[in-house]
C-alpha cells in the first residue's frame, strides 16, 4: 500500500491499465471456454459483473467512514476507477443486446450504461475541471459562494453612496440601477451554469468602458471598481457553475448507482429462478 | 482597477458541512446572527431547519443534506416501481429478459401477460414473497425442457430427447467403437489449439436440457440453432479444426446410401447413349431427364418407369414378366406308386418328373410330415429322386397326393384354405393375401375335377403317350427347334413358347383334341389360367409393376434367406427380371421406389442440392459426379471438392452446415 | 487612499506596557538588596537600559503556593525564574500527563470511533461537561486563582513529592533561563515545594542582565557545561566525533543569536513586504563571497540560504533546526591542495525571523570535525577532491575511516545543509509566509482538487461536527497551503500557555490542546501567526452555552487540528481525498514536498 502511495501517477497508471487488461482477459477468456463447453457462461460474467458492483460500490462506504484505518480513499478511488473500466467491458461480455429488451431489463442496461456513462464523464471532468478553476484567480468554497455573492453586491451597493452629486454621478447610477444591480443581485442563470461563458462580462465590460466619456476622475475610478467587482463576480460564477458541475455529476452517478445495485440483485434473482 | 486590489473580510470560517442546515442569515451577513448575548441562533437552524430567532431568516439545506433527499427519494421510487410491476398482471412484459424469436410470441400472443411467463417456466411466480420461498425443489419435477416437448414431441420423441444426439449410450458407443477401428480411414488432422482439457464439456450426456444449446429471449429475429463448431465439439473425443485439412476423409459418400433403383449410368453414359455420336443416339443422355429439378431447385432422386425407361425396355420386361409365377404343378410319380392315389391323373404318371412350385410348397408345408418329404427331396425336384430308395418314392407319393389335397381342400373351401395354411405356417402377410386374393376359386374348382374326377378310363388312351413328355423326350423334333433357338437373339422367354407352339401343332397333327388353351392369345393382359399340358396353374403377369408378382416379391422379402423356396423364386424368370432392376425389393418389402434423401431420414449428414444449384459452375451435374469408367457408377467425391468454396470465408465450414444434431436411428 | 494631514504621536517605547505593572519602587528596591542583583554593576547597563528598569519592567513576583506547577517538561516558555524565598522541586523524571492535568488521549477503538461518528451533536462546538473543567481530585482544585493569575496544581503533591526524585532549588538559584534564550522545550517540571516566591524574568530582561559580566559567565558556564555537549551531539554530522575533539568542539563553539524571538508579532506586516525589502531587512549572519571562517550549525529558527542574483537576491534554499552552514567551502579549504585557491561562501546566510546559531571555528573543523565525517555524507566536490589525494593515501585518514565503520551499521545520513528546490518562487512563497515552520502543513493540489470538500466533512465528522480547518489559506500557482494547525517546528502558540493545556506530543511532534485546563485565556490563538487556533464558546448538547459562575461570561475553549491523534485512522482529511489533492506534509524539509510534486508531473 505504501509503496503504492509513492509510486508517480504515470506508473501507477500503466499499472493499473495492464492489471484491468489481464483481469478482463482472463474473464474474457472463461467465460470463452464455458460457453463452448455449453456452460452457463452468463452465469460466470454475471456474477464477475456483480463482484464488480460489489466492489465499486465499496468506496461508497469508506467515503462515509472517515475515521476508521481502511486504507485511503484515494487508493480506493484507484480501484474504483480500473474496477468500473473492467465492468464496463464485463458488460460487453455478459449482455447479448446492448440495451436488453423487455422493460425492466431494458431499464437495466439503461441504468448501467447511464451509470458508466456518469462515471466515465466524472472521470474526464475531475481531471480536467481543476486546472480550469485554478487558473481562474481565486478561491470559492461551494458552501460560501451565496455568501461572496452578498459581499460583491453589497460592495457594489455600497460604491455609489457618496455624498456629493454630480451628472457624472446619475449616469453611473443610472447604468447601475438598469444592469448591474440585477448582474450582482441575482443568482447566475441555468444557461450559464450549464455552459458559462465570457460574453456577460464583456457585454458588462464594454457597457461601462462606453460610460468613460461621460465621467470625471472620480467617477471614473468608482467605475472601474465596478469592473473590477464584475470581473470578480464572473469568476465566482464560473467557480459556482463548474463546482456545481463537479457536484452533480456525483449525485447522478452515486444516485443511480445505488438503483443499479437494487436493480441488479433482482436481475440476478430473476435469472436463477427462471433459468430451468 | 484589478480584481486584486478590491479587499473583502475573510469568509466565515466557522461551519458544519455535515449539518442538514446551514443558517441563511449566515449566507447574507456572513456571521451568525446575535439575537442576544448569549447568542441564542449560535447553535444556527433546528434539526428540522427552523430558526429559532424571532425575525426568523430561512435556512438552507446544506449540499449534503440534499443530496440525500435526492437519493433517498429516487430509491423509494425503484422500490416501489418493482413491488407494483411484480404483483401487477403486465410482469411478463416488464420482467422478461428479452424478447421471444418470432414463432414462440406468436404462439403466446394471445395468453395473458401474467400466463406467458408460466407457459414454458414452471412455478413462475414474479411475486417478492415467492422468491425465497424454496421453489428450487418444485422445477425439478417439471423442468423447461419438458415445456419444450409439450410442443416438440412430434419431431423428437420425449424418451430420448435428453439423450446426446437423442441415441442412447449403447448406440453412441457403437459409432464410437466404429470410428476408433477404422480410423486407418481417417486423415491425421490437425487439433490445432482445439483439444484442451478446458474444452471437456460440462454437460451429463444423458441429460441434456433443450435451453443447453437453444437459448430464448435473444431477440425476436435470433437464431436459436446457432451453434459455434467449438460447442458442437465439446463433447467429442476427436476434435477438429478446419473442413478443409482436418475433417474426417469419407469413402464413398454420397453414394450407396441405399440407392433403391439399380442404374448402370457407365453403360448408359458411355453404350446405350454416347454423348459423343449424338446423331446415333435418338435421346441424348441427359441427368435433367431423369432427375429434374423441382420448383426449389431440389433435384428429383428418380423419376417414373413410363417417363425415363419405359421407352427401351417395356417389351423385354412384357417378355420376361409373361412366362409368370406358378402357384401349382402336378408332379410326375411313376405308375406303381401312382396307384396308391385314387384316380391320379395318368397325365401325371410316368418316371419322376417335375418340381414342386414355390408358392405351392408354401402351402404344402402347413402339413408336418409333407413339409419332412420335401426336405428329402433335393431342391424338391422329381427327377432327382432315385427309385430304389424307398424312403424318397414314399415321400414323392405323400407329396404328390398332398398336392391333390390341397387341390380338394381349395376347391371345397376356396380362399379360406389358402388362408389357413398361410396362418398354419405362419406366414401372413398383405403381400400374400393379395395373391390369394388374386386367385379365382372356380378355376381351382374346375381343375381339381377335370384332373382328379373325370374318370380316368376315358383318357387313359388319349393320356398316352403325353405330348409333353414328348416334347422333352423324342429329340429329333427338337432339332428344328435349336436352330430356331440359336437363330433366335437372346429372348430365351420366347423360344420355348415356340416349342411349346410347336408340339402343339404337333398336338393337333396327332389327335383332334379341342385347342389347348393359349395364354398368349386369351390372357394378353395377364392373369391365372390352368395349363393342361403341364398340369399347373399357372399366373401371367403384364409387363412392369405387375401387382401378382410384386406381392409374390414382396412376400419373397419376407422370408428368412435361408428359406429354399426364396432362392428358388429368385430363379424364377419374371422376377429375376424384376429383382435385376429393383435388387433393395428383395431385401426390404416394398422398397420399389427411390425417395428423395433431401429431408428424409434424420442422419447425421445432410445435403441439399437447392443452395448448390445456385452457383453457375455447379448446375453442370457432372462437374461433381463424374461417372466411373472402371465400375458402374460414379467416382466418389472427394472432401477436396467440397473444400474448395466450404471454407470459413466463402460457404462456411462449421458443423452445422453439413451435421445434424438431432437424428433418428 | 492614505490621507494627507499627519498626526502627532509618541514613538512607542521599550518598556511602554511591563511585564507586571504591579511591580513597584519597593519591589525593585528589595530586589536589588538580593542575590545575583545586589552583586551587579548598574554601570554595566547603558543609561538607557537601567537595572532597576529591567526588574521593574521585565519582571514580576510570583506566589507561589505547595503543589503549584512553575513550569513543565516540554513547555516552551520565554522566562526564567529565580528563586527568592522557599523552595522548589525540581523533578528529574517525568511526570505523568494526567498529574500534570492533561488527560492523556487514548486512541479510540473502532466500535468507539463509530459510535462518535453516528451520534454527532446537531450543536456547534458542544462539550460533556467533564470536557469543560479538570475532573478534581480529593476535594482541591486543579486550577485556583492565585493573586490576579490562574494557576494549575499538581494532584496529590505530597504523595508524588515521596515517590518521585527531586532537586530542590532554594533561594538564589535561577532555572528555566536556557529554555528562555535558546527557545528549546523546558527540560524538567518544576514545583513549588512550598510556600515560595520566584522572579519571573522574561528573556527581554535577562539578556540585558548578560551585560553583567559575572552574571553572564555564570549563565554561559552553566549552559556550555550542562547543554552544549548535549545540543551538539544531537547534529548528524557530529556522530562520530570521539570524546575528546568533541569537548575541544564545545569548548571553542561560539554561540550566535540573530533577529528577534517574537517573529510572528511583526510577521503579519512583513509578509506584505516585497520580496527584495524583506530580504534586505533580514539580519546577516554570514555574507556570500567572504572567507569561510566558521562552520554555522542552526540550533533553533530559521535561516535564509540567498545568492546575490542582478540587483537583489535569490533565496536557493532555507535552513532548520541542526542544518549545517558553509561545510563544503571548509571542508574544501581545508583538503585543497596547497597552490590552489580557497573557496569564498557561495551563499549568504540571513536569519528569518530569529536564528539561534552555534559556530565552529574552521580551524577546529578541520582538525576535530572533518575527519570524523563520512566520505559520503561530504559534498561531491569534496569527496572527489579527496579521491584524488588518495592517490598517495595519507594513513590519517585511513585510520579515521577504520574507526568510522562499523558504527551506525555503516549507513549515511543525509547532511542537512539547507533545502533545496526546483522553482525558487515556491521556496520564496515557503519561506515568505513562513511556511517552512509547519512539520505537518496541510498542501492541496488544485490541479487535482475538485473542491468537494470531502476533507472539511470529514474533519467535521471526526471532531463532533466541527471542522477544524475551512479550507482557506494561500495559494501559490497550483498549491495550496491551508489554513490548518501546522505543528510548527517552532510552537509559539505554545508561549506562555498559562495552564499548559496546549502541549506538544514528545514523540509525534503533535500539538495538542488539553481542553479541561484551558482557560479560554486565547494566548495561543493570539500568538499563532497563522490563525490556526480558533477561540470557541462552547456548549452542552441540547445547546445550552457554559457560562463562567462568577462572570458570567462565556466559556471558551481554544479548537485547532489534532491531527486526529484520537482516531484510529490518522489524519481524516488526508485519508478521505479521492483525487490524492490533499496532504499533510512537512515543509522544514524540502524533499517531502519535492518527492510529492514530482508524482504528479
Amino acid at each position: 500500500m505504501k509503496r503504492f502511495e509513492t509510486i508517480s501517477f504515470r506508473t501507477r497508471r500503466i499499472i493499473g491499465l495492464s492489471i484491468t487488461a489481464i483481469a478482463i482477459a482472463i474473464v474474457m477468456s472463461i467465460h470463452q471456454s464455458i460457453e463452448e463447453r455449453l456452460g452457463r457462461a452468463s452465469y460466470f460474467s454475471g456474477f464477475s459483473l456483480f463482484g464488480a458492483l460489489v466492489a465499486l460500490i465499496l468506496i461508497g462506504i469508506r467515503r462515509r467512514l472517515p475515521m476508521l484505518p481502511l486504507g485511503s480513499v484515494s487508493t480506493w478511488t484507484q480501484i474504483h476507477l480500473y474496477t468500473g473500466i473492467f465492468a464496463a467491458v464485463i458488460y460487453f461480455v455478459h449482455v447479448p443486446a446492448m440495451i436488453a429488451g423487455g422493460v425492466f431489463e431494458c431499464g437495466l442496461s439503461i441504468v448501467f450504461l447511464l451509470v458508466t456513462a456518469s462515471g466515465f464523464y466524472g472521470l474526464y471532468a475531475s481531471r480536467m475541471l481543476p486546472r480550469r478553476l485554478t487558473a481562474v484567480g481565486g478561491e470559492f468554497r461551494y458552501d460560501q459562494v451565496p455568501w461572496h455573492r452578498n459581499q460583491i453586491a453589497t460592495a457594489a451597493s455600497g460604491l455609489l453612496r457618496s455624498d456629493h452629486e454630480s451628472a457624472a454621478t446619475e449616469v453611473l447610477r443610472g447604468f447601475y440601477a438598469k444592469y448591474l444591480r440585477p448582474f450582482f443581485e441575482s443568482s447566475p442563470g441555468l444557461t450559464y451554469v450549464a455552459v458559462p461563458t465570457g460574453s456577460r462580462r464583456r457585454r458588462l465590460l464594454a457597457g461601462l468602458k462606453e460610460l468613460d466619456r461621460y465621467l470625471e476622475e472620480d467617477t471614473r475610478s468608482t467605475s472601474g471598481q465596478f469592473a473590477a467587482l464584475v470581473r470578480r463576480r464572473d469568476d465566482l460564477d464560473y467557480h459556482y457553475a463548474l463546482q456545481f458541475r463537479l457536484r452533480i455529476w456525483v449525485v447522478v452517478h452515486s444516485v443511480f448507482s445505488v438503483v443499479l445495485f437494487a436493480a441488479a440483485m433482482v436481475h440476478g434473482v430473476l435469472a436463477l429462478r427462471f433459468t430451468f | 482597477m484589478a480584481r486584486e486590489k478590491l479587499n473583502f473580510p475573510d469568509p466565515p470560517t466557522v461551519d458544519r458541512p455535515g449539518d442538514r442546515w446551514v443558517c441563511g442569515a449566515r449566507l447574507t451577513e456572513g456571521k451568525l446572527r446575535q439575537k442576544n448575548e448569549h447568542g441564542v441562533c449560535h447553535a444556527g437552524p433546528s434539526r428540522l431547519g427552523i430558526c429559532p430567532l424571532a425575525d426568523a431568516c430561512c435556512p438552507r439545506r446544506t449540499w449534503a443534506s440534499r443530496r440525500k433527499m435526492i437519493g433517498l427519494s429516487v430509491l423509494i421510487v425503484f422500490i416501489a416501481a418493482m413491488i407494483a410491476f411484480s404483483g401487477g398482471e403486465w410482469n411478463a412484459t416488464v420482467f422478461k429478459p428479452g424478447e421471444l424469436t418470432t414463432a414462440h410470441a406468436q404462439i403466446l400472443a394471445g395468453t395473458l401477460s401474467s400466463e406467458k411467463c408460466a407457459a414454458c417456466h414452471a412455478d413462475a411466480s414474479l411475486s417478492p414473497a415467492s422468491w425465497f420461498a424454496s421453489g428450487g425443489n418444485k422445477h425439478q419435477s417439471v423442468s423447461l425442457t419438458d415445456r419444450c416437448l409439450d410442443c416438440h414431441h412430434t419431431t423428437i420423441d420425449r424418451s430420448s430427447a435428453r439423450l446426446a444426439h437423442n441415441l442412447p449410450r449403447e448406440t453412441r458407443e457403437k459409432m464410437q467403437m466404429a470410428l476408433v477401428s477404422n480410423r486407418s480411414a481417417i486423415a491425421p488432422r490437425d487439433h490445432s489449439g482445439k483439444f484442451s482439457p478446458l474444452q471437456r464439456s460440462l454437460l451429463d450426456q444423458e441429460s441434456v436440457e433443450c435451453s443447453t444449446c437453444h437459448r430464448e429471449h435473444r431477440g425476436s429475429d435470433a437464431d436459436l440453432n446457432a451453434m459455434t463448431d467449438a460447442q458442437c465439439q465439446t463433447c467429442h473425443s476427436e476434435t477438429f479444426g478446419s473442413f478443409a485439412t482436418s475433417h474426417p476423409i469419407w469413402t464413398d459418400w454420397p453414394y450407396g446410401r441405399g440407392g433403391k433403383i439399380a442404374f448402370d449410368h457407365s453403360t448408359h453414359a458411355m453404350k446405350h447413349f454416347p454423348s459423343a455420336n449424338k446423331t446415333g443416339s435418338p435421346v441424348e443422355f441427359r441427368c435433367l431427364h431423369c432427375h429434374p429439378k423441382n420448383e426449389r431447385n431440389e433435384l428429383s432422386r428418380a423419376v417414373t418407369y413410363e417417363k425415363s425407361c419405359q421407352s427401351c425396355h417395356d417389351d423385354a420386361l412384357k417378355l420376361r414378366t409373361d412366362q409368370g409365377i406358378e402357384l401349382f404343378a402336378l408332379p410326375t410319380i411313376p405308375e406303381a406308386n401312382a396307384g396308391e392315389i385314387s384316380n391320379w391323373p395318368p397325365a401325371a404318371t410316368g418316371f419322376y418328373d417335375g418340381k414342386v412350385s414355390p408358392i405351392a410348397e408354401l402351402f404344402l408345408r402347413s402339413e408336418k410330415e409333407v413339409a419332412v418329404a420335401m426336405r428329402g427331396i433335393v431342391e424338391r425336384d422329381f427327377t432327382r429322386i432315385r427309385s430304389e430308395s424307398a424312403e424318397q418314392s414314399a415321400a414323392a407319393i405323400l407329396i404328390a397326393s398332398a398336392h391333390r389335397n390341397l387341390l380338394n381342400e381349395v376347391a371345397e373351401k376356396g380362399q379360406a384354405a389358402l388362408v389357413d395354411r398361410a396362418a398354419k405356417t405362419g406366414l401372413v402377410s398383405p403381400s400374400l393375401t393379395n395373391i390369394i386374393r388374386s386367385v379365382p376359386p372356380q378355376l381351382i374348382s374346375d381343375t381339381y375335377r377335370l384332373w382328379f374326377e373325370v374318370s380316368n378310363k376315358s383318357t387313359v388312351k388319349a393320356a398316352k403317350p403325353v405330348p409333353f413328355r414328348l416334347a422333352s423326350t423324342n429329340d429329333e423334333l427338337l432339332v428344328g427347334d435349336e436352330d430356331e433357338l440359336l437363330g433366335n437373339d437372346d429372348d430365351l422367354l420366347s423360344d420355348d413358347k415356340d416349342v411349346l407352339l410347336g408340339d402343339g401343332h404337333d398336338n393337333e397333327s396327332l389327335s383332334s383334341k379341342p385347342k389347348r388353351f393359349d395364354p398368349t392369345v386369351n390372357l394378353k393382359e395377364g392373369g391365372w389360367y390352368r395349363d393342361d399340358l403341364r398340369l399347373a396353374i399357372v399366373y401371367r403377369g403384364h409387363g412392369h409393376a405387375d401387382s401378382v408378382v410384386k406381392s409374390t416379391i414382396e412376400m419373397m422379402s419376407t422370408l428368412p434367406h435361408e428359406d429354399p423356396v426364396r432362392a428358388r423364386l429368385l430363379t424364377s424368370a419374371a422376377i429375376a427380371a424384376c429383382i435385376k432392376c429393383h435388387p433393395g425389393a428383395a431385401e426390404k418389402m416394398g422398397s420399389w421406389t427411390s425417395p428423395p434423401l433431401v429431408g428424409a431420414s434424420r442422419s447425421f449428414t445432410k445435403f441439399s442440392h437447392t443452395p448448390h444449384m445456385n452457383i453457375a459452375g455447379l448446375t453442370d451435374c457432372v462437374h461433381c459426379h463424374t461417372v466411373s469408367h472402371a465400375h458402374a457408377n460414379f467416382e466418389p467425391i472427394e472432401r477436396e471438392a467440397c473444400a474448395t468454396c466450404h471454407t470459413a470465408k466463402a460457404a462456411g465450414e462449421s458443423c452445422t452446415t453439413c451435421h445434424r444434431y438431432h437424428v433418428t436411428e | 487612499m492614505e490621507s494627507a494631514e499627519a498626526i502627532a504621536v509618541r514613538r512607542p517605547r521599550r518598556w511602554d506596557e511591563p511585564m507586571d505593572a504591579s511591580m513597584n519602587d519597593a519591589d525593585v528596591a528589595w530586589l536589588r538588596s538580593r542575590q545575583p542583583f545586589a552583586s551587579m554593576d548598574s554601570k554595566s547597563f547603558p543609561r538607557s537600559i537601567p537595572l532597576d528598569g529591567i526588574l521593574r519592567n521585565d519582571c514580576r513576583l510570583l506566589r507561589c503556593e505547595p503543589g503549584e506547577i512553575v513550569v513543565r517538561e516540554g513547555d516552551y516558555g520565554n522566562s526564567a525564574f529565580l528563586v527568592l524565598a522557599g523552595s522548589v522541586a525540581v523533578f528529574v523524571d517525568a511526570l505523568a500527563p494526567e498529574q500534570l492535568g492533561r488527560r492523556e488521549k487514548e486512541r479510540l477503538n473502532w466500535p468507539e470511533a463509530i459510535r462518535r461518528f453516528l451520534f454527532r451533536s446537531c450543536v456547534p462546538e458542544a462539550r460533556h461537561p467533564s470536557q469543560v473543567v479538570p475532573s478534581s481530585k480529593n476535594g482541591s482544585e486543579a486550577i485556583r486563582t492565585l493573586d490576579d493569575r490562574q494557576a494549575i496544581f499538581l494532584q496529590g503533591f505530597d504523595a508524588v513529592l515521596k515517590e518521585c526524585e527531586t532537586v530542590s532549588l532554594g533561594p538564589g538559584e535561577l532555572f528555566g533561563e536556557v529554555a528562555a534564550m535558546y527557545r528549546s522545550p523546558r527540560t524538567a517540571t518544576v514545583i513549588a515545594e512550598n510556600e515560595a516566591t520566584l522572579l519571573e524574568i522574561r528573556w527581554q530582561g535577562l539578556r540585558i542582565l548578560r551585560r553583567d559580566r559575572t552574571f553572564a559567565d555564570s549563565l554561559d558556564l552553566h549552559y556550555r557545561e550542562q547543554w552544549l555537549p548535549i545540543h551538539l551531539r544531537e547534529i548528524p554530522l557530529l556522530r562520530y566525533l570521539p570524546e575528546d575533539s568533541l569537548d575541544r568542539v564545545a569548548r571553542s563553539t561560539q554561540l550566535g543569536s540573530y533577529g528577534r524571538m517574537e517573529w510572528n508579532s511583526e510577521y503579519e506586516k512583513s509578509r506584505q513586504l516585497p520580496l527584495s525589502e524583506q530580504i534586505a531587512s533580514e539580519p546577516i549572519v554570514a555574507e556570500e563571497g567572504r572567507m569561510p571562517t566558521e562552520l554555522v550549525i542552526v540550533r533553533s529558527g530559521f535561516g535564509r540560504l540567498s545568492k546575490q542574483y542582478g540587483s537583489s537576491h535569490r533565496t536557493t534554499a532555507y535552513l532548520g533546526k541542526s542544518h549545517v552552514f558553509g561545510l563544503e567551502e571548509l571542508a574544501y579549504n581545508a583538503l585543497r591542495a596547497t597552490n590552489s585557491p580557497p573557496r569564498t561562501l557561495a551563499h549568504s546566510l540571513r536569519a528569518i525571523g530569529f536564528l539561534d546559531t552555534l559556530s565552529i571555528p574552521a580551524e577546529v573543523f578541520a582538525e576535530d570535525v572533518l575527519p570524523h565525517v563520512r566520505r559520503s555524507e561530504l559534498p561531491k566536490s569534496v569527496s572527489q577532491l579527496i579521491e584524488n589525494s588518495e592517490r598517495g593515501g595519507s594513513e590519517r585518514r585511513q585510520k579515521s575511516r577504520a574507526a568510522k565503520s562499523g558504527r551506525d551499521g555503516g549507513k549515511d545520513l543525509p547532511v542537512l545543509s539547507g533545502t533545496q528546490y526546483q522553482q525558487t518562487e515556491l521556496l520564496e512563497f515557503v519561506v515568505q509566509n513562513r511556511l517552512n515552520n509547519g512539520q505537518q502543513a496541510m498542501v492541496i493540489d488544485l490541479h487535482r482538487c475538485t473542491r468537494c470538500d470531502e476533507c472539511v466533512k470529514a474533519c467535521a465528522s471526526v471532531n463532533d461536527g466541527n471542522p477544524r480547518f475551512a479550507r482557506q489559506g494561500v495559494v501559490h500557482d497550483r498549491l495550496q497551503f491551508v489554513q490548518a494547525c501546522m505543528h510548527c517546528e517552532d510552537p509559539v502558540c505554545m508561549i506562555g500557555c498559562p495552564t499548559g493545556s496546549i502541549a506538544r506530543d514528545a514523540e509525534t511532534g503533535v500539538v495538542e490542546i488539553h481542553e479541561p485546563i484551558c482557560i479560554g485565556c486565547g494566548t495561543c490563538a493570539n500568538a499563532c501567526p497563522y490563525q490556526n487556533i480558533q477561540m470557541a464558546s462552547i456548549r452542552d448538547k441540547s445547546g445550552k452555552p457554559y457560562l463562567d459562575a462568577t462572570s458570567g461570561k462565556p466559556i471558551t475553549k481554544a479548537t485547532k487540528c489534532d491531527m486526529c491523534s484520537s482516531q484510529p485512522g490518522g489524519p481524516a482529511c488526508a485519508a478521505v481525498c479521492p483525487h490524492d489533492a490533499l496532504v499533510r506534509i512537512d515543509l522544514t524539509e524540502s524533499h517531502p514536498l519535492q518527492k510529492w510534486l514530482d508524482r504528479r508531473t
